[in-house]
């Protein structure tokens, strides 16, 4: 098949179409110092990131200075056996922008965001239920999503835990 | 003075997942609210780490029952954008037109259960009859009324015959005149407007600030559609108008629903008439190279998030799914403050629920007296209604 017959914007775009996204990826590594920012990819609408997690409060409050309108789509969360990431994934000027935080595995802690952007609240919660990453700087973190009486400290989406294993 | 609390919930209110409902109240009007989740919470997420990446194809169909084909679009977007799976133009086309068959009889279930809520049952038997039409098309062209499994990674397994597009778009001649019917209808008739003007109200601050999305977004004029914003399938090449409506209440929820309707037709319609020739699928291979995407997707509620990663295996390593109810949800929370009991219902209602239980309990507990009243879910709206006659 050639390529008229396939839709594939993220192949059609050549390097100069993704000025937009690079010159986003710049002013949001110079904007935040403190989060130590890499680049890891740069698609047609899409950034990857690394940052660090001390860095995580900075970002937002800075991001929210310089786009008031930022749309938090939500935050993932995966265990990769080594670590724990969370991935913040935010709408800016149309570009989605995926910045990861490694955090220990062990002892998963990340400072929250959801003073600031509101819509991270529920998202917190759910991490916290599924993975068990402590977001730190909340009053409460109540559960979303697991059943009252489903045993603490048990995380469902942790690597140990099997799909068929029941709740205690 | 001490307050009143409702719970509602869990397994009740309207929403086709169940969710609590805490409900402070002051008399009759709702000081506050606590919303509880995960009642229906199946671990679907889990359950994708150890099925292959065709089975989760499947399992991702039914996270739904009304916007299956929104989370397969968005998976199978994803692990194609991982492989590199060029998508063939003509399965594109076909997505997007499934998409919006699913828009319109989601945005007609809704209208039919808003009215419904507000006690104007004409209309729900309306928008449900006429809801049929495009239920019935979907079934032709996919065999299945709901849970079509149209998608696959790759593209779409079944083609659209030159039969079942002239049916088609018969249905859409008789759907666009019901659709001009109810929006005159929902918009300038009494028995509607009075229950939904300045009802459910969110500012556009908070709308941005809680992160909401889909037609709740777009009811405080914010301009946000994927379909715009991040083009998939062949939205890119398709003209249509992002409807917005100001105001924030569910007056304008509905307006930007009936409004996407017409939307949808003259979509539907472009691509019956511009459809590419070709195949509608590639193969894709059953291992997915090691990578990650993220996908979104305008769903008829809005913007439904997928992350998907792969470490090369036959299983995905992680599926991570953020439905727009979740991202709407917070909004409810906080329209539902100062309005009354009897506009509960239809507040729940006004992001778009599926009604899928019929007989809930509500508790209204009076602290004051001690006093402890439970009453049915018909009970409750039989109050709602009991507003509108009022009015």
């Amino acid at each position: 098949m050639s390529l008229d017959d396939a839709v594939r914007p993220e192949k059609e775009a050549g390097p100069d179409d993704l000025v937009k996204e690079r010159e986003l990826a710049a002013k949001l590594a110079s904007g935040c110092p403190d989060a130590k920012m890499s680049v890891s990819n740069i698609s047609r609408r899409r950034i990857w990131l690394v940052a660090d997690p001390a860095g995580i409060r900075h970002v937002f409050g800075w991001a929210k200075e310089e786009w008031p309108d930022i749309h938090l789509s939500t935050i993932s969360g995966l265990d990769d056996g080594d670590a724990m990431e969370v991935i913040y994934h935010f709408v800016l000027d149309q570009v989605l922008v995926n910045m990861k935080v490694r955090v220990d595995r062990e002892h998963p802690e990340v400072h929250s965001i959801s003073d600031m952007i509101p819509a991270a609240d529920s998202y917190e919660r759910e991490l916290h239920d599924l993975l068990g990453v402590e977001f730190t700087g909340r009053t409460s973190t109540p559960r979303l999503v697991l059943p009252d009486e489903w045993e603490d400290g048990v995380y469902p989406l942790r690597k140990e835990r099997k799909e068929d294993e029941k709740s205690v | 003075m001490s307050e009143l609390e409702i719970p509602i919930g869990p397994q009740h209110p309207a929403l086709k997942e169940p969710e609590s409902f805490r409900f402070e109240l002051d008399g009759e009007i709702v000081r506050s609210v606590d919303i509880r989740l995960g009642y229906v919470h199946r671990g679907i997420e889990k359950a994708c780490q150890d099925r292959t990446w065709i089975q989760c194809v499947y399992l991702i169909e039914r996270i739904c029952g009304i916007c299956s084909h929104s989370h397969t679009t968005a998976f199978c977007q994803a692990a194609e954008q991982i492989a590199g799976i060029e998508v063939p133009r003509r399965a594109l086309y076909l997505r997007s037109m499934i998409g919006e068959m699913e828009r319109m009889h989601s945005h007609l279930l809704w209208l039919g259960l808003a009215g419904h809520e507000v006690g104007f049952d004409t209309l729900f038997m309306y928008a449900w009859r006429d809801r049929e039409i495009i239920l019935d098309a979907l079934e032709r062209l996919t065999g299945n009324r709901v849970n079509y499994g149209m998608n696959m990674i790759g593209g779409v397994r079944r083609d659209i015959s030159s039969n079942d597009a002239e049916e088609l778009s018969r249905a859409l001649d008789v759907l666009e005149e019901r659709i001009k019917y109810y929006a005159d209808l929902a918009l300038n008739e009494t028995t509607f407007t009075a229950r939904l003007n300045g009802v459910g109200k969110i500012t556009r601050q908070q709308a941005i600030d809680l992160g909401t999305v889909g037609p709740t977004a777009r009811s405080v004029g914010l301009k946000v559609d994927i379909r715009k914003d991040d083009p998939y399938a062949a939205y890119a090449e398709i003209p249509f108008e992002v409807v917005t409506a100001e105001g924030g209440d569910l007056m304008a929820a509905a307006q930007v629903r009936i409004g996407e309707m017409i939307q949808s037709i003259g979509i539907i319609r472009y691509i019956l008439k511009n459809l590419p020739d070709g195949p509608v699928s590639v193969k894709a291979p059953r291992r997915i190279p090691e990578g990650e995407a993220a996908s979104r997707y305008e769903a008829p509620r809005g913007e439904d998030f997928h992350y998907v990663r792969s470490s090369g295996g036959e299983k995905p390593e992680r599926v991570k799914v953020r439905a727009p109810t979740l991202a709407n949800i917070n909004a409810v929370a906080v329209s539902m403050r100062g309005v009354r009991v009897a506009d509960i219902p239809i507040i729940i209602a006004g992001i778009d629920p599926c009604f899928s239980c019929t007989d809930r309990m509500v508790r209204l507990e009076d602290s004051r007296a001690g006093r402890i009243e439970t009453i049915t879910w018909q009970e409750l709206e039989r109050r709602s209604r009991a507003q509108r006659d009022k009015e």
